[in-house]
């Protein structure tokens, strides 16, 4: 007798899948059971929201759902987040969620709650499941949805008394997602007609490429497309990797805390082409008077995407990849000479920089010799913060899919547990977790599920004692009233690895950061925290404050209090 | 207030009026009416009258046909259901 969850679980393998991230619990008990013979390894975690991290980091790796098991109630209340921050940047994941009886729905059994009301605003989609027969097709279904199209998370709640009864019924039964099916029409050629015009007709053109780049796979049209235009690239924070950064014609990230040539680049080009972006307000600033001097063309797979933020003068709704291969084909290959080099003109006047030649340790610096010494070619994860933009603008990303960092939703405690999916799906890769003494302490725990799991992660802290982002905001906007900032109380880091059975290495002095990071890149016998402890109080520059257009860049540190942004914080 | 009328083409699956009122809710749309009736084919007919902020019209429309369960959203001028009221009187 094949239960429903043993059905559950043998659809999962059939799909592919190779790990399940999850907790235990009562109402899981018949999925935890079937799991138990399965050659899907369960990797336990120490708290739901590490196990939805967990299986965000290895989806954004592999392009392939990442797979959550929890329980009921507070187990699955517990992924909300991490759902939220899967749904933001388009990962796809599945997330199982045990459910009480049937028969007590509704009634505030005990762990009940209303997982299927409480993740809709938050999923592509979500089931749940009444009926044991439902459960090949609902699986099946949930695998599709979450994996095609713009991706997104996909949420199962399974009552404990369907996963545990006798499975009737049909294997093999039909998808019932027509309405989802009609969604990916043929992209339209005169649209391409459109887009290869302006293209054409552009002088400065610049391209401005993000996830959705990256998740059709289009790095080679990316850079075919440069080529043919003669045209420099920016990446958005999540599309860093979709073209070399260390190319001559990459500006690298644009917009709030991007390099200040690629916000020239815009403030001086005719023409954007967005490949994947969604226009969002960290790299706009504001909306109306966004590169009011250039055409934009918006190449998105969500036709929701097209006018949503800025109004696009030509525009083509598909896979970024198909999209451009057919644009490609239509042009003839242009030279922007000038344009190049007053590129080149921006970079040279307005490099990145930080302050170096003293005493104090300096994140720029950490995160700049490890990048050195890895000569790039690590998978990075970030936590949220300062210590993100620094990754973002000093870890030069080349190659795709190496860089994970929480954009849309911006989740702290995201970057460790996503570096341990991460390393799980490429265990033979340097995998860099970059994460601030704040976030860190959010998800610590999972220290455990990496040693167990011997897993050679190098887990960079930058402990600079504060919550330095909201920090920066109150020293530049509110007179340097700091509230709500102070992480005193912190950890020894390296003792608390040590709690673990971890290495730890400390940094306290520049000098000292050379020989560290190469030890630590060195030990691979599992994780390894590597603490640096940075000056407290430093800033994130360039920064375009929210709301203001990108020509109102501080560029260095402000004399005097600036107002309050207007826009999203 | 500007007001629109909505013919949704659509599979009536679990949780799609709750699914609809997100999307309404969010971008700041109330209902006026909401009548459902089911087509031939296995399919159901939502008629939705609604009322909200003239901006965030084309992104609800846009949201809605976004749905898995979704097959077509049409605006219309006037609803059947509104039709068949007048013709009633």
């Amino acid at each position: 007798m094949k239960t429903g969850a043993k059905v559950l679980i043998e659809c999962l393998e059939q799909l592919g899948v190779e790990y399940i991230f999850g907790y235990s619990g009562g109402a899981a008990l018949p999925i935890f059971d079937a799991l138990y013979d399965s050659k899907i390894k369960l990797i336990l975690t120490r708290h739901e929201q590490g196990a939805s991290h967990m299986a965000d980091g290895y989806a954004r790796v592999t392009g392939k759902p990442g797979v959550v098991l929890v329980t009921s109630g507070p187990g699955a209340t517990n992924t909300i987040t991490g759902i939220m921050t899967a749904q933001m940047d388009s990962v796809p994941m599945i997330i199982l969620t045990g459910q009480t009886i049937t028969p007590l729905l509704g009634m505030d059994a005990f762990q009940e709650a209303d997982v299927f009301g409480l993740s809709m605003a938050v999923v592509k989609h979500n089931y749940l499941v009444k009926n044991t027969s439902d459960i090949p097709r609902v699986v099946k279904e949930a695998y599709q949805v979450s994996s095609t199209g713009r991706p997104g998370p996909v949420l199962i709640d399974l009552p404990k008394d369907v996963t545990s009864a006798a499975f009737k019924g049909d294997l093999n039964s039909d998808l019932q997602i027509e309405g989802y099916k009609n969604n990916f029409p043929e992209v339209d050629d005169s649209s391409i007609d459109s887009i290869v015009e302006l293209l054409m007709q552009s002088s400065k053109p610049v391209i401005l490429a993000g996830h959705g780049a990256l998740i059709a796979g289009a790095h080679e049209e990316v850079a075919q497309l440069a080529t043919v235009l003669e045209a420099p690239v920016t990446n958005t924070l999540l599309g860093k990797g979709i073209f070399p950064e260390t190319d001559h014609l990459s500006l690298g990230m644009l917009g709030m805390y991007g390099t200040a040539y690629a916000n020239k680049a815009m403030l001086e080009c005719d023409l954007v082409i967005g490949i994947g972006c969604r226009w969002d307000d960290r790299i706009n600033g504001n909306p109306k008077n966004f590169c009011q001097q250039a055409k934009k063309i918006h190449i998105d797979i969500d036709p929701a995407e097209v006018g949503k933020i800025v109004k696009a003068d030509a525009f083509a709704i598909g896979d970024a990849k198909i999209v451009l291969q057919k644009i490609i084909e239509k042009l003839q290959p242009l030279q922007h000479k000038e344009w190049i080099n007053r590129i080149q003109e921006f970079k040279n006047n307005f490099p990145l920089s930080f302050f170096k030649g003293d005493t104090q340790l300096r994140a720029q610096q950490v995160i700049a010799e490890i990048y050195e010494q890895c000569k790039g070619n690590a998978i990075v994860t970030t936590d949220v913060g300062q210590h993100q933009m620094w990754a973002a603008q000093f870890f030069k990303t080349d190659r795709p899919d190496t860089w994970l960092s929480s954009g849309g939703a911006g989740t702290m405690g995201f970057g460790f547990p996503a570096a341990i999916g991460a390393q799980l799906a490429k265990p033979n890769e340097l995998v860099i977790a970059v994460v601030g003494d704040g976030g860190f302490q959010m998800t610590f725990s999972e220290l455990a599920t990496a040693a167990i799991h011997k897993l050679p992660i190098k887990i960079l802290v930058i402990d600079n004692k504060y919550l330095g982002m909201v920090r920066q905001w109150q020293e530049f906007f509110l007179d340097n009233r700091y509230s709500g900032v102070d992480m005193v109380g912190n950890p020894d880091f390296v003792k608390l690895g040590e709690a673990y059975g971890i290495k730890g290495f400390n940094i306290n002095h520049p000098d000292q950061t050379a020989n560290v990071i190469q030890q630590a890149l060195n030990y691979n016998d599992g994780p390894c925290i590597i603490h640096a402890e940075v000056i407290k109080e430093d800033n994130v520059y360039p920064m375009v404050p929210a709301g203001q257009s990108l020509d109102n860049m501080i560029l260095e540190t402000p004399v005097g209090k600036l107002a309050m942004p207007e826009g999203s914080t | 207030m500007h007001k629109m009328n909505l013919e949704i083409t659509c599979y009536r699956k679990p949780g799609l009026m709750i699914r609809l009122g997100l999307i309404l809710e969010r971008r700041g749309y109330e209902v006026d009416s909401y009548i459902i009736n089911d087509l031939n084919d296995g399919k159901a007919l939502v008629e939705l009258a609604i009322r909200g902020d003239q901006s965030k019209a084309d992104q609800v429309k846009k949201q809605i046909a976004k749905l898995i369960d979704i097959v077509e959203v049409e605006e219309v001028g006037v609803l059947v259901a509104q039709r068949e009221f007048v013709l009633s009187m």
